[in-house]
């Protein structure tokens, strides 16, 4: 697995390189703002890039964009945005269009080194992984909509799908039996009026559409 | 400036500084007035005064007259009339400068005097404010009043020096009366003169101050305008403060802490074999680090997030919404972004109220709605919980109302035991 590492902070830079060193993973460049992250890109055709959302010059959103414009012109290219906050529209930004191997997560996850190994591992086999607090956030927009339908506990499975764990994860995470888990999911699917859907990335995706066109109001 | 010129006008003269207003021996006091500055001051401004009266004066009196009988054309007494009222806010603009360079007298302007304009609405306007024509009146009054007070006072001085000086040029003259008779009456008239002076410079200051000073509703009305400036760029301040150290920490402590927990965390991955104290050593820091990393970005929520800054209210306030522990549903309806520090405002409000849920309501459910309309913001934050809700309990509730209160904004908090609760709050928006 080849990576480039985009984030402006040396000392961050420097710990996410040596993290990936750890986990085996070859790094192949590491920059400090977009536009070198697109040359490199260009130059070192990487499996991934590693993408922190606020970067020089003017440290708004200038990762997000490039990481945007990456996905357009690389379709194979996994993505993983770092941020110091998250927010949701930028995960339906990142997600909408082609939604292969898509990663988004706090700046903070990065301190748990096996569980954001196994996330970036998880974004370059072409899952999906999203953060705890993205999923939260989009789940409270839904104002009204069947989402409240759902028992408190269909609702912890479906931020587990879709925070990207497959059904041994989350069964694992709530103490249930695979049979168990994939009795809530066919509820979920169904109270949503979803169609049912075997492929694990397909059925998280899904569940990503359907939140991002339920959206506000 | 404008505070300690409203000071002045209140003490009147009193405030003009003189080493002959100190108190002492009378005869020290009557003598002294004959050279102190002060006396000489106001004869300055007397005569100034009758200058300025006459010329200003008796132009303004031309045009007045032209005004009235020009009524039949239009035309003609609406140039005049506005050239009238033009002139009347310079002469204004004149006589306080006067008052101020001679009396140390400071007459508080009120509105700007406007260019000459013969805009109907401008007119009218400056017609409709009563202090217009008291300030039209006085340059007419000075047109005799300027002379008159100046030819006193310069006439007394002028005489009894004269007569002072009798015995000089009529020693050897048959008179009636004796010449150093005279010449006493004159010494006698000239310690009394500089009372003279200051006698009309103080009447001249005092119809200053009732027609070119402000009403006191006007006085008020500065003062509310100043405060308010004063204020604002007081909550200005505090929040670009806020701003900075919101960026300051996102800079360096956030990013070096996130890096140590990161070699924290690689370490523990890695030294797997590490003897039993040390290895609880690593695992103990490397926690501690993320929950240093935590509090800090709670704390950096708590100045102003950075998603607030970069994405506006509605993007903020779901992210508040996802933290809570009560279920929130969230209604965001703004067309635009609104001030900076009214988002702000609104922000803390949100997110302390529904900490207050979280924490004291005992609610199921909580729910916020943010409108904009009307050039207002509408907040509205209502919960299911146990009520009771006490805004002198000292909760952060106080402290709520004081933040709204600081952008001009209305609080209310109804809060029933049994429930429910609800916080609304009207913030002002500028429409753009």
């Amino acid at each position: 697995m080849r990576v480039v590492i985009a984030e402006d902070s040396v000392l961050l830079r420097e710990g996410l390189a040596r993290l990936m060193e750890v986990g085996g993973i070859e790094v192949v460049d590491t920059v400090g703002d977009a536009e070198q992250l697109l040359r490199s890109v260009e130059r070192d055709c990487p499996d991934l890039v590693v993408v922190d959302v606020r970067m020089p010059p003017d440290h708004s959103d200038e990762g997000l964009r490039a990481a945007l414009m990456l996905r357009r012109t690389h379709p194979d290219l996994a993505v993983l945005m770092l941020s110091q906050y998250v927010e949701e529209r930028y995960a339906v930004e990142l997600l909408t269009g082609q939604n292969r191997g898509v990663g988004y997560l706090l700046k903070d996850r990065v301190a748990d080194v096996a569980e954001f190994l196994d996330a970036l591992r998880r974004v370059v086999d072409g899952g999906t992984t999203l953060d705890p607090e993205v999923v939260a956030q989009l789940l409270v927009r839904r104002d009204g909509s069947e989402i409240e339908r759902l028992t408190p506990r269909e609702r912890e499975v479906l931020s587990l799908m879709a925070e990207g764990h497959s059904n041994g994860g989350i069964g694992q995470a709530l103490f249930l039996s695979d049979g168990a888990v994939s009795k809530h999911i066919h509820s979920i699917f169904t109270k949503l009026g979803l169609p049912p859907n075997e492929s694990h990335n397909r059925r998280v995706l899904a569940i990503l559409k359907y939140l991002r066109e339920n959206g506000k109001d | 400036m404008r505070r300690e010129g409203s000071a002045n006008r209140l003490s009147g003269m009193d405030t003009a500084t003189d080493s002959a207003a100190r108190p002492g021996p009378w005869p020290l006091i009557v003598v002294g007035a004959l050279w102190s500055r002060r006396t000489w001051r106001e004869l300055t401004h007397l005569v100034s005064g009758a200058v300025v009266g006459v010329t200003g004066g008796s132009v303004l009196l031309f045009l007045v007259v032209a005004t009235i009988l020009g009524a039949p054309t239009v035309l003609v007494s609406l140039v005049t009339g506005a050239l009238a009222l033009s002139l009347s806010g310079a002469l204004t603009a004149l006589q306080r400068s006067r008052h101020r360079a001679f009396l140390d007298l400071d007459l508080p302007a009120g509105r700007p005097y406007a260019a000459f304009s013969i805009r109907p609405r401008v007119l009218l306007e400056l017609i409709g404010t009563g202090k217009n024509w008291a300030r039209l009146g006085y340059h007419l009054i000075s047109l005799s009043w300027g002379l008159m007070a100046a030819a006193i006072a310069v006439g007394t001085w002028a005489f009894a020096v004269t007569l002072t000086l009798v015995p000089l040029f009529l020693a050897n003259t048959e008179l009636v009366v004796n010449p150093f008779a005279l010449s006493a009456w004159g010494v006698a008239l000239m310690l009394f003169a500089p009372w003279t002076t200051r006698g009309l410079a103080a009447l001249d200051a005092q119809m200053a101050k009732q027609m070119l000073g402000v009403t006191r509703s006007e006085e008020l009305e500065m003062r509310i305008t100043d405060l308010a400036a004063s204020r604002d760029s007081t909550v200005d301040a505090a929040d670009a403060e806020r701003r900075r150290i919101e960026r300051d920490l996102h800079d360096g402590a956030q990013q070096r802490i996130t890096a140590l927990a990161v070699n924290l965390g690689i370490a523990r991955a890695t030294l797997a074999d590490l003897p039993e104290p040390g290895a609880r050593a690593l695992a103990d820091a490397h926690e501690e680090a993320k929950q240093a990393l935590n509090d800090l970005r709670d704390l950096v929520r708590g100045l102003h997030p950075a998603v607030l800054e970069d994405r506006g209210l509605d993007a903020a306030l779901s992210a508040v919404a996802a933290r809570s522990p009560v279920p929130v549903r969230v209604r965001v309806d703004m067309d635009r972004r609104v001030d900076r520090d009214i988002e702000a405002v609104a922000y803390f409000l949100v997110s302390e109220a529904l900490t207050n849920v979280a924490r004291h309501s005992g609610a199921e459910h909580a729910s916020v709605e943010v409108v904009l309309r009307d050039g207002g913001l509408h907040l509205t934050v209502t919960d299911d919980g146990a009520g009771g809700a006490d805004p002198g309990a000292g909760t952060g509730l106080r402290g709520l109302a004081d933040r709204v209160r600081s952008v001009d904004g209305t609080f209310r908090l109804t809060s029933p035991a049994g429930g429910p609760t609800t916080i609304e709050a009207e913030l002002p928006c500028a429409s753009s």
